[in-house]
């Protein structure tokens, strides 16, 4: 049977149907009571369809169930199959679903750390101060900071400076007082070298000297005890305040790490001054 | 994987089966739900109103599709594959039976098989439409009734039933109008105007 002699029989009467339709049904049914029949056979056939639906043992279905179980559940056992699973059930709404819920955890996690510190640091630079705390002021500190590095550069340029004069006011007093020595008596001449050699022991060093030459000279006689003592005292005096003042200048010097040399020029100066 | 639900429903027999094979138990819910009964009706009609044996023979024919997918072959309708294998399994039965009547001392197959349980009910639904079709049916021709049945029960075209039955469409469709006009006559008594 034609679709469309099917429509017709099911949906219209026979008196309903035009000259066309007659015709194309005209096979099947030539008048009312075969048409009605036809009809009636559908209809039979429609409802024994319906009920056919409702009859069914459910028995059926439980073992086929089972057996399917039993099919493809091995293949689920494995743990990431399971794990997925769990994680993404089927028959779900998304938002429902453990791995999304997961993700949005995490992300939101995520966020939140990354916004904490920023907040803290907020709070820390609105962070009202301390009665007796005073604020000092990060720029001012700077500049604080390269006074001091300026005052310092300035003080130890001063040292330095004040320590030179040390150093030549040391060798001055020794020149003069060795000087004088020699004009009022030549006898503290030998001590006054003996100083002398003492300091080149203290770290300065005498270029162009020749000691036999001072040890093959005459000691003059005529000198009494008491002079001497007296002299050995100024000597001994001078030598202290020498000392003094050439271990200032062996610790700036020493500071400074830079070692003075006595010029040959004034040895030579120093050693004709002496005879 | 899938993002979002799959609606059953809505999917082809072919596409369901490509899920079932996959191992999708819905799929195959799905796929029962719609040919469970009308295979049911279809094996219990052919195999002499056995409704026990019909529940049995859905049952093994399901069982194949959960054991062997494959032999389904997609690029075919799935209706058509499913009542060809139903068919089939019939025809094994009937030489099964034709077997057993031979070693059974006379007893034949040609008498039909009840289950016996006939209820109160159904006898109160003897007039029903149904019930006479049923009757009419199982009283016809097994040529006639199954083609009747197939395209009129089971909804599969001429061309489906042809293919199914493995005959021409000519054949079909000649098969078809006798075993109309024959349910029809059988069905006339309840025509109003007859009656009246």
């Amino acid at each position: 049977m034609d679709e469309r002699i099917e429509y017709i029989i099911r949906n219209f009467s026979f008196s309903q149907l035009t000259e066309n339709q007659k015709e194309l049904i005209s096979e099947w049914a030539e008048n009312s009571d075969e048409f009605e029949a036809l009809k009636m056979s559908l209809t039979a056939s429609d409802s024994l369809k319906k009920s056919l639906e409702q009859e069914l043992n459910p028995v059926i279905k439980q073992r086929l169930d089972v057996r399917f179980a039993e099919k493809y559940n091995h293949q689920r056992l494995a743990w990431y199959n399971r794990l997925f699973l769990f994680l993404w059930p089927e028959n779900t709404p998304i938002y429902k679903k453990p791995l999304v819920q997961f993700a949005s955890i995490a992300l939101l996690t995520v966020i939140t750390v990354q916004l904490i510190p920023e907040q803290t640091k907020q709070k820390l630079a609105f962070r009202e101060p301390d009665k007796n705390e005073t604020i000092v002021d990060p720029d001012s500190l700077a500049e604080k900071e390269e006074q001091l590095k300026t005052q310092r550069t300035l003080e130890v340029d001063q040292k330095d400076i004040e320590s030179g004069k040390t150093v030549k006011s040391i060798d001055e007093m020794a020149e003069e007082k060795l000087v004088s020595k020699e004009l009022s008596q030549p006898q503290p001449v030998f001590d006054g070298f003996a100083a002398l050699e003492s300091r080149s022991t203290d770290g300065v060093s005498f270029e162009g000297y020749d000691s036999s030459t001072v040890m093959d000279a005459e000691v003059p006689q005529t000198t009494s005890g008491w002079e001497l003592n007296g002299q050995m005292a100024g000597i001994s005096k001078a030598k202290e305040s020498f000392d003094r003042d050439d271990s200032r200048s062996v610790i700036s010097k020493n500071r400074e790490t830079i070692v003075r040399k006595v010029q040959a020029s004034e040895t030579v100066s120093l050693i004709s001054a002496l005879y | 994987m899938r993002l979002f639900k799959v609606n059953y429903q809505k999917q082809e027999d072919e596409q369901l089966m490509r899920l079932v094979a996959k191992g999708d138990q819905l799929a195959f819910n799905e796929i029962y739900q719609r040919y469970a009964s009308r295979l049911c009706y279809y094996f219990t009609r052919k195999l002499k109103h056995d409704k026990e044996k019909g529940e049995d023979f859905v049952h093994d024919l399901f069982a194949k599709i959960i054991d062997r997918p494959e032999l389904f072959d997609p690029e075919r309708k799935f209706k058509t594959w499913i009542y060809s294998v139903a068919n089939n399994m019939c025809i094994n039965e009937y030489k099964k039976m034709a077997v057993r009547s031979n070693t059974s001392g006379g007893l034949t197959s040609d008498l039909p098989v009840s289950s016996g349980n006939t209820s109160v009910i159904d006898q109160v639904e003897e007039n029903n439409f149904s019930s006479d079709l049923e009757r009419e049916l199982a009283a016809m021709d097994e040529k006639h009734s199954s083609v009747f049945c197939l395209r009129h029960i089971d909804g599969l075209s001429v061309k489906e039933v042809a293919e199914v039955l493995e005959i021409n469409e000519g054949t079909v469709k000649s098969r078809l109008f006798y075993a109309m006009k024959k349910i029809a006559e059988a069905l006339n008594e309840y025509n109003p105007k007859l009656n009246e």
